[in-house]
């Protein structure tokens, strides 16, 4: 019973231990200040915002702006 | 990061601080390029176990409706087929290429190279070895008995194995980032990637190793069996779609604050729901109640997840017209919240009480590891691998199949039995209705569910006829013009062509 009781509470202590870690580690290194910086982490200078990046090869040669909302683009 | 400046294995284990010099960013063609061969091993075997998966899930399925179907064979049974069935598709398909799309994303949002693949590609043999031994060994009759948990003994210390070396490449990848700020979904990859370990082991060793006895088997049980679902696949699958819908519409994600409230309500309240799966068993009265409590908590990063999704698309939902990508996606993201609030619902006792031991759990069961994650992974992977391969997808028509294969079959799956299973439910608790009579009244709802599987088997062999086709392609020399979504690549294969 002892042998459960190590694995249950070790576990326990170690996973709380390790989110309150993490809690804090991201609040002190400004993880969760700039959410507008976090936002636009999917797109740079290659994939830029506003681009979409997806679609069916027979149609990779055009995707209409009506489609996309985002202006379209030709490829 | 080049692979000139790629530090040694030693380097990585180093303790100390490196700096994360985020000018020294990997190009997009770099990333893809490193990741081929450790991805295209994972997804290559997750998709043979998806095949198998699916032929041992239509057998177990006819069964149920047909008893004789194949009664000669004992490895056969339903007792056998429906367990080798649940881990190929669980711990094949769906862990592998989630581990996959996981890798490609943390490369990708950490803008590094896939570093130190040997670890990857060593992991993935172990995985697959430690799988094949294991799905034997339930054919051979060495079944647990224990759900969601029915490899042997001897098969799970192996992918224990794998999935430590995993570990400690996630960790490595994330010390060598270049890009200091972490997007959300990197906090979903890197809990999935610490939550599962300790899930696995802790499960293993109660319940299989030095088993705990009585009541106290189901209590750790289902704590495993629901946090599989919720610390494991449903990070990885809400990680794919918080990258997936912005990079493919090209909008960010509407409110990056309400992502990461998601995340952290998920993290404080998704580990305490397994109990509620016990609802009226023998077990401590305030142990079901904190379960069921925290169940209805879900609600929280459920409804957060849904109207940051949904905003996200809005005025963007004909963008699924043009990509294959977003349509998986976005199925898999509404079937999320849709199995979330079925989730929620099966926790209130009165309902428990009429869908607890009927089709209708098994019809959850789908909603959310095959309309949610399977149809995350199969959207991701449709975007991923044109990438690492530097081949279009060569048919389109295979896609449209496949898509509305298996979003056809998963209707005709889930809504059938889920009603079916509720009225099985009502029967069962009216003690004037013969058990018979309920059986009998099944069986429609199992037939419907036998075809629903039939054309998800279409489905997955148009898509696994596509990826072969693919890898085809990459034997023969590259010729053609791709979409200018892989123009850095192609400029990469022709300086090798020059070369």
């Amino acid at each position: 019973m002892v042998f459960y009781w190590i694995i249950i509470l070790g576990s326990a202590i170690c996973l709380s231990g390790s989110a309150v870690f993490a809690l804090w580690w991201a609040a002190t290194n400004n993880q969760l200040s700039h959410p507008k910086k976090g936002a636009l982490l999917v797109f740079d200078e290659e994939e830029p915002m506003g681009i979409p990046t997806d679609h069916f090869p027979a149609k990779s040669t055009a995707v209409p702006p009506s489609e996309t909302g985002r202006g379209g683009r030709s490829v | 990061m080049s692979e000139e400046t790629s530090p040694t294995l030693m380097q990585s284990l180093d303790p100390r601080k490196i700096s994360n010099d985020s000018d020294d960013c990997a190009t997009l063609v770099e990333i893809d390029r490193s990741c081929r061969a450790p991805l295209l091993i994972f997804i290559i075997s997750g998709l043979i176990w998806l095949l198998i998966g699916t032929g041992l899930a239509l057998i177990a399925s006819i069964k149920l409706h047909n008893p004789n179907f194949l009664s000669g064979w004992s490895w056969l049974s339903f007792g056998v087929v429906r367990p080798a069935h649940l881990n190929t598709v669980i711990y094949g398909f769906c862990s592998e290429t989630g581990i996959a799309v996981a890798l490609w994303l943390m490369c990708r949002l950490c803008k590094t190279p896939l570093i130190h693949s040997g670890i990857i590609i060593i992991a993935a043999v172990f995985w697959n070895i430690g799988l094949t031994i294991g799905i034997f060994g339930i054919l051979a009759g060495d079944s647990t008995s224990i759900e969601w948990l029915e490899l042997p003994a001897y098969s799970s210390p192996i992918l224990f194995i794998s999935f430590a070396l995993i570990g400690i490449w996630t960790v490595i990848a994330f010390r060598y980032r270049r890009e200091p700020m972490l997007y959300v979904s990197q906090w979903y990859l890197l809990a999935a990637f610490f939550w599962f370990p300790w899930l696995y082991s802790v499960a293993n060793i109660m319940l299989v190793l030095e088993p705990v006895h009585g009541t106290l088997q189901a209590a750790v049980n289902w704590w495993f069996a629901h946090n599989v679902l919720g610390l494991w696949f449903t990070p990885i699958g809400l990680a794919a779609i918080y990258y997936f819908i912005p990079k493919i519409i090209g909008r960010p994600i509407h409110s990056y604050h309400l992502s990461v409230f998601g995340f952290w309500s998920l993290a404080l309240f998704y580990n305490w729901n397994g109990m509620h799966h016990l609802i009226g068993g023998p077990l401590p009265a305030w142990l079901v109640t904190i379960s069921i409590v925290a169940s209805v908590m879900m609600l929280i990063p459920v409804v957060t997840v849904a109207i940051n999704h949904h905003m996200t698309m809005w005025g963007h939902f004909k963008a699924m017209k043009n990509s294959p990508t977003l349509r998986f996606i976005v199925v898999g993201a509404m079937s999320y919240t849709l199995a979330s609030l079925q989730g929620i619902a099966s926790a209130i006792p009165s309902y428990s009480e009429v869908v607890h031991f009927t089709h209708h759990t098994v019809a959850h069961a789908h909603l959310g590891m095959y309309a949610f994650f399977a149809m995350i992974m199969f959207g991701s992977m449709y975007y991923i691998i044109p990438r690492i391969t530097n081949r279009e997808w060569p048919s389109a028509g295979l896609i449209y199949i496949h898509f509305w294969a298996v979003f056809v079959g998963m209707i005709l799956y889930i809504v059938p039995l889920s009603i079916g299973g509720f009225l099985q439910g009502l029967k069962m608790n009216n003690p004037d209705v013969p058990f018979l009579e309920v059986v009998q009244m099944t069986l429609p709802f199992l037939k419907f569910r036998t075809l629903a599987g039939l054309l998800m088997t279409v489905g997955h062999i148009a898509f696994f006829a596509n990826f072969i086709w693919i890898l085809a392609r990459c034997l023969q020399p590259y010729r053609e013009p791709v979409a200018m979504i892989l123009k850095g690549t192609i400029g990469l294969e022709s300086k090798e062509e020059n070369s």
